[in-house]
């Protein structure tokens, strides 16, 4: 064990180092100062008080998904059953039933997301050949009860005041501005950010 | 005694049975972790104590075990790419990368030249990215607080970016293979050249607050030694390996998406220790933005992002719309996958914690028959016994720190 002796540490010399280190010490407590004068309330900080003020978030925002209507109100999705495939969490739960209408033949009777299990990858908007399913800037999901509240069907998917006050986000193949405004008055002045 | 628990028994066996020999009787056996914030997740250490003294210090791993690799098998190719991102869940791009070059070169396929730059891009931002979290927590084990508040501040304009351009913060999923999931959007590189022209200064205001610090100084030096036999016999990549003064960077050793057209010099260190992996990650922080700088003038911010080969590559959506045998390719590659070839391929890139690759058996069906990451954390913390031998108990949390371990990436 000589070297356990050998590694006993020598205070008073750490002492020294330490008085010959204080113009580097004092050059670092000038940067924490100037750090902490910049972030007096209201300049230029960098923390947001959630949940009052927000983060902006740019177009291509995956959050909770919307289904997407057609002008007589009736769901775009036709049950293809390609997003349900294209989930890499096996998170979709769709049932198909027939409708008598010329045009098309199929709708989604039961259309239902786990979001607890959802891993917002997309792939879901991506697989839909329809643009029958996209997603939304909404991100806040916290509830209290996972079992229910997070199974999101077909009314919750498309509760269209709420998701159009939290704005478009991720859609297949679309270039996006950077970065967007949250504030729901700005988004619906916008025409391409309607959900339908 | 002690060397059993642990995941990996070092070849060093004799040196610690006869330290823990002498000092058997008056050793004590210590957790540190799983629930300690200096482990950076869920690493459990067993410290086999002297008094101050580590006799031996065996990682304990597997807390959040995920069971990446036999998902995998279950997943089609495009699905596995979202495993990836949670490997090494503060560097999602290189993890990507990693993989989706692993399958385009079992399929060989075509990645367009602008595609590959944008890689090259957000791998050296995820890069920077992912020091500024270490630089952050280490200096904080360290004792110093603020630097981290204002690394990640840093860090948050970064994720900004990755936001913009793949819709999520964390786990993008923005390589896909065959090229990029989405083209940049607009702005990104007026953003990008901000970013690079804010660097120099953050970079200037970190360095004055841990360069000539003498607290910081005296516990990196000469403290969790790796010499380079050791180091190349734990099979230690990345930074940690170029602190030993070995010369090994996959990006320039072997280079791969594109990174021989680019100029840049990798940052060397020779002392071994602690502080060598210090300034070896504070210099690749550099080096990285060197390489952004010349993203800024390769890559045209519109252009062609996807390879046209409709075998791997969704149709464009207007083609989906208007064409039969676009909508027959969209039907086709989202029920069935893409089939690989069968074969075997490996595929390592350059990740900020080191090698990060990927070995995929392909038994010529949509999905991968074997699914093997071979992540650089579990590698690198593989040295911990060494490094901690005989130091001091709180060296070993400077020790956990310096080689940045990412316990995402360590359990999978
Ligand atoms: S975002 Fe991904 S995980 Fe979520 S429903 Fe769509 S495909 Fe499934
Ligand atoms: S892919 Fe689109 S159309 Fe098909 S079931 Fe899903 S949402 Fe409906």
């Amino acid at each position: 064990m000589d070297k356990k002796d050998s590694q006993v540490v020598d205070v008073s010399a750490q002492a020294m180092n330490i008085g010959t280190g204080v113009t580097g010490m004092a050059a670092g407590f000038a940067v924490t100062l100037k750090n902490m004068v910049r972030s007096v309330p209201g300049r230029n900080t960098v923390t947001i008080q959630y949940p009052e003020q927000r983060k902006p978030y740019s177009r291509r925002f995956r959050g909770v998904h919307a289904l997407t209507l057609r002008p007589n109100g009736q769901l775009k999705c036709t049950a293809c059953f390609l997003c349900a495939t294209a989930c890499p969490a096996e998170c979709i739960t769709i049932e198909a039933s027939s409708v008598t209408d010329d045009a098309i033949e199929k709708v989604a009777s039961r259309y239902e997301i786990d979001l607890s299990r959802c891993i917002f990858c997309g792939f879901c908007v991506d697989a839909c050949p329809e643009e029958a399913i996209v997603m939304t800037r909404e991100y806040d999901l916290a509830t209290h009860n996972r079992v229910d509240e997070l199974q999101y069907d077909i009314s919750a998917l498309t509760r269209r005041e709420e998701i159009q006050a939290y704005g478009a986000g991720y859609r297949p193949h679309m270039q996006y501005p950077l970065v967007e405004s949250y504030l729901p008055t700005e988004i619906s002045a916008k025409p391409q950010d309607d959900i339908d | 005694m002690g060397s059993t628990t642990g995941f990996f028994t070092p070849d060093y066996s004799d040196e610690i049975a006869t330290s823990t020999k002498e000092v058997k009787s008056d050793t004590m056996i210590i957790n540190l972790g799983p629930q300690h914030p200096s482990t950076h997740g869920v690493l459990r250490v067993r410290l086999e104590l002297d008094g101050e003294r580590v006799v031996d210090a065996q990682p304990v791993i597997g807390y959040l075990h995920t069971g990446f690799e036999k998902t995998a098998e279950s997943l089609s190719y495009q699905q596995c790419n979202t495993i990836t991102d949670r490997l090494d869940y503060l560097a999602p791009m290189t993890n990507n990368l990693a993989y989706v070059l692993a399958v385009e070169k079992l399929m060989d396929v075509e990645v367009p030249k602008r595609a590959q730059y944008i890689r090259v891009l957000f791998s050296e931002l995820t890069r920077i990215a992912s020091h500024l979290v270490w630089l952050g927590t280490h200096v904080m084990d360290l004792g110093a607080m603020s630097l981290f508040f204002y690394t990640m501040r840093e860090r948050e304009i970064i994720l900004d970016m990755i936001e913009a351009a793949s819709g999520v913060r964390m786990n993008p999923s923005y390589f896909r293979v065959g090229g990029l999931a989405y083209d940049l959007p607009d702005g990104f590189m007026e953003k990008l050249q901000e970013f690079l022209k804010d660097l120099p200064r953050w970079m200037k205001s970190f360095r004055t607050l841990f360069e000539d610090n003498p607290l910081i100084n005296e516990r990196l030096k000469g403290i969790a030694t790796i010499t380079q036999e050791q180091a190349l016999a734990l099979s230690v990549t990345g930074p940690n390996l170029r602190a030993t003064g070995l010369n090994l960077d996959l990006r320039k050793a072997e280079p791969y998406s594109g990174y021989e057209d680019f100029e840049f010099s990798v940052p060397l260190k020779t002392g071994c220790d602690a502080y060598a992996r210090f300034w070896v990650r504070v210099e690749e922080m550099y080096e990285s933005a060197a390489i952004l700088e010349q993203c800024l003038t390769k890559i045209e911010p519109r252009g062609v992002y996807m390879t046209s080969d409709r075998k791997v590559a969704l149709p464009p959506r207007d083609q989906i719309y208007g064409d039969m045998e676009a909508l027959i390719h969209q039907f086709k590659l989202v029920t069935q996958g893409f089939p690989v070839p069968e074969g075997e391929v490996y595929q390592s890139v350059e990740g900020p914690r080191g090698e990060m690759g990927f070995y995929i058996v392909s038994d010529g069906g949509p999905r991968p028959y074997r699914w093997r990451a071979r992540t650089p954390s579990f590698y690198n913390l593989q040295t911990m016994p060494i490094m901690c031998k005989d130091g001091l108990v709180a060296d070993v949390i400077t020790a956990i720190g310096s080689i940045d371990i990412m316990l995402g990436d360590v359990d999978k």
